[in-house]
Formats: structure tokens, C-alpha cells, sequence
């Protein structure tokens, strides 16, 4: 935005925070190391099934928001509308990108653990996303 | 193994259609909402970031299984 092209932002565009993206991620990358650290000692290549399966969760999800909030408010809303088919679309290829080299690269793998660990960070994911949007922008 | 295939094309490409389909009305709705109530827009923006998180769950998974198929499944087939 140039000085001589300015935008009005109404005020109440900027009054509500956007969730905290870095907190939200990076508690599920906490949650996801924790849960390998337990899985450790019981088989190694369970452990590195559910670090591989919980950051091919993280990893899209956290790109998504980070392209998602990029602009705020209704004198943007076209941006954000843009940023979110952007985010999207970069989410979509980068998980296929993270399956299809794990698949290609990682043996041996546990394909269940990996799929479980996907499934929980996702649930997680909603689950966190949800509370926050329930409970007053609080996690 | 040419069905194997087949199964991997359905599962991408109707993920894709139908997280784009979804995103599509989302982002509509996005726009029409923010017009009409521009005060709102920020909330709208966060509930949207919400619902798209649901909204592409299932086909991610469809997208993971394909993968599976494709690099797991298919080169232990008989060609």
C-alpha cells in the first residue's frame, strides 16, 4: 500500500486478534515429539511413524494459516478471500508431496501408525481450533 | 494394476473437486458476508478458517490412502 493509494481499514478490523498460529502449531508439534518419545522405547520405527504422520499433518495446516491471516478486515476481504484459495491449493500439493515422499523414501515405515498420528494432529487441529473459537479467543 | 491406478486418479481428483467446490462457496460466502456487514469481517474470517479445516479433512485422508496405493500398493502388483 503506497502513501498516495491508501486504504481505509475500519477500526474494528484490527479489535479482533487472529488465533495464535505459532501457539496452536506449535503445541500439536509438542504433542507430536511427546507421543514419539513414548513410542520410543516400545518400537523405533513406530516412533518415527508417528513424527513423520503428525508433521504431514502439521506442517500443510500451519502453512494454510499463516496464508490465511495474512490480511484482516472487509477492506481486504478480497485479498483474504485470494490468500485463502492460495493457502488452500499449497496445502493440498504440499501434503501430496509429503505422502508421496515419505511412501517413496521412509522403509521401513508402519503405515497404520503413521495414518493414526495423521488422523489424531488432525482431530487435534479442529479440535483446538473449535475451542478457540468457542471459549472467547482462548485455547 | 491399471485399476490400481484408476483408484488413485478418483481418489486425487475428486478430493481436489470437492475441496474446491466447498472452498469455492466458502469464499463466496466470505465476500458476500464481509459486503454486507463489514464490521463482522474479521469474525467471519476466523470462523472460516475453522470450517476450513473440516472442510478438507476427509479428502487429505483421501489423498493419503492414494498415496499409499500409488507408491505402497502398486509396486508390489504383478504388471
Amino acid at each position: 500500500m503506497t502513501a498516495g493509494n491508501e486504504r481505509r481499514v475500519p477500526r474494528a478490523a484490527h479489535k479482533i486478534a487472529r488465533p495464535p498460529i505459532l501457539k496452536i502449531y506449535g503445541l500439536q508439534c509438542a504433542l507430536v515429539l511427546l507421543s514419539s518419545f513414548i513410542l520410543f522405547p516400545v518400537d523405533k520405527v513406530m516412533a518415527y511413524s508417528a513424527v513423520i504422520g503428525g508433521m504431514i499433518s502439521v506442517v500443510p495446516n500451519a502453512y494454510f494459516a499463516r496464508q490465511v491471516f495474512r490480511y484482516t478486515g472487509a477492506a481486504f476481504a478480497r485479498e483474504v478471500a485470494r490468500s485463502f484459495y492460495r493457502g488452500e491449493s499449497g496445502k493440498f500439493v504440499t501434503t501430496v508431496m509429503l505422502f508421496a515422499a515419505t511412501f517413496a523414501l521412509v522403509q521401513p515405515l508402519q503405515v497404520f501408525v503413521l495414518f493414526l498420528a495423521y488422523l489424531i494432529v488432525m482431530l487435534l487441529n479442529a479440535v483446538i481450533l473449535a475451542r478457540y473459537a468457542l471459549r472467547g479467543n482462548r485455547i | 494394476m491399471g485399476l490400481a491406478l484408476i483408484a488413485v486418479a478418483l481418489m486425487i481428483g475428486f478430493g481436489a473437486l470437492g475441496t474446491a467446490i466447498g472452498f469455492a462457496i466458502l469464499g463466496g460466502k466470505l465476500l458476500e458476508g464481509s459486503a454486507r456487514q463489514p464490521e463482522l469481517a474479521p469474525m467471519l474470517q476466523g470462523k472460516m478458517f475453522l470450517i476450513a479445516g473440516l472442510l478438507d479433512a476427509v479428502p487429505m485422508i483421501g489423498v493419503g490412502i492414494a498415496m499409499y496405493v500409488l507408491f505402497v500398493v502398486v509396486p508390489g502388483l504383478p504388471a
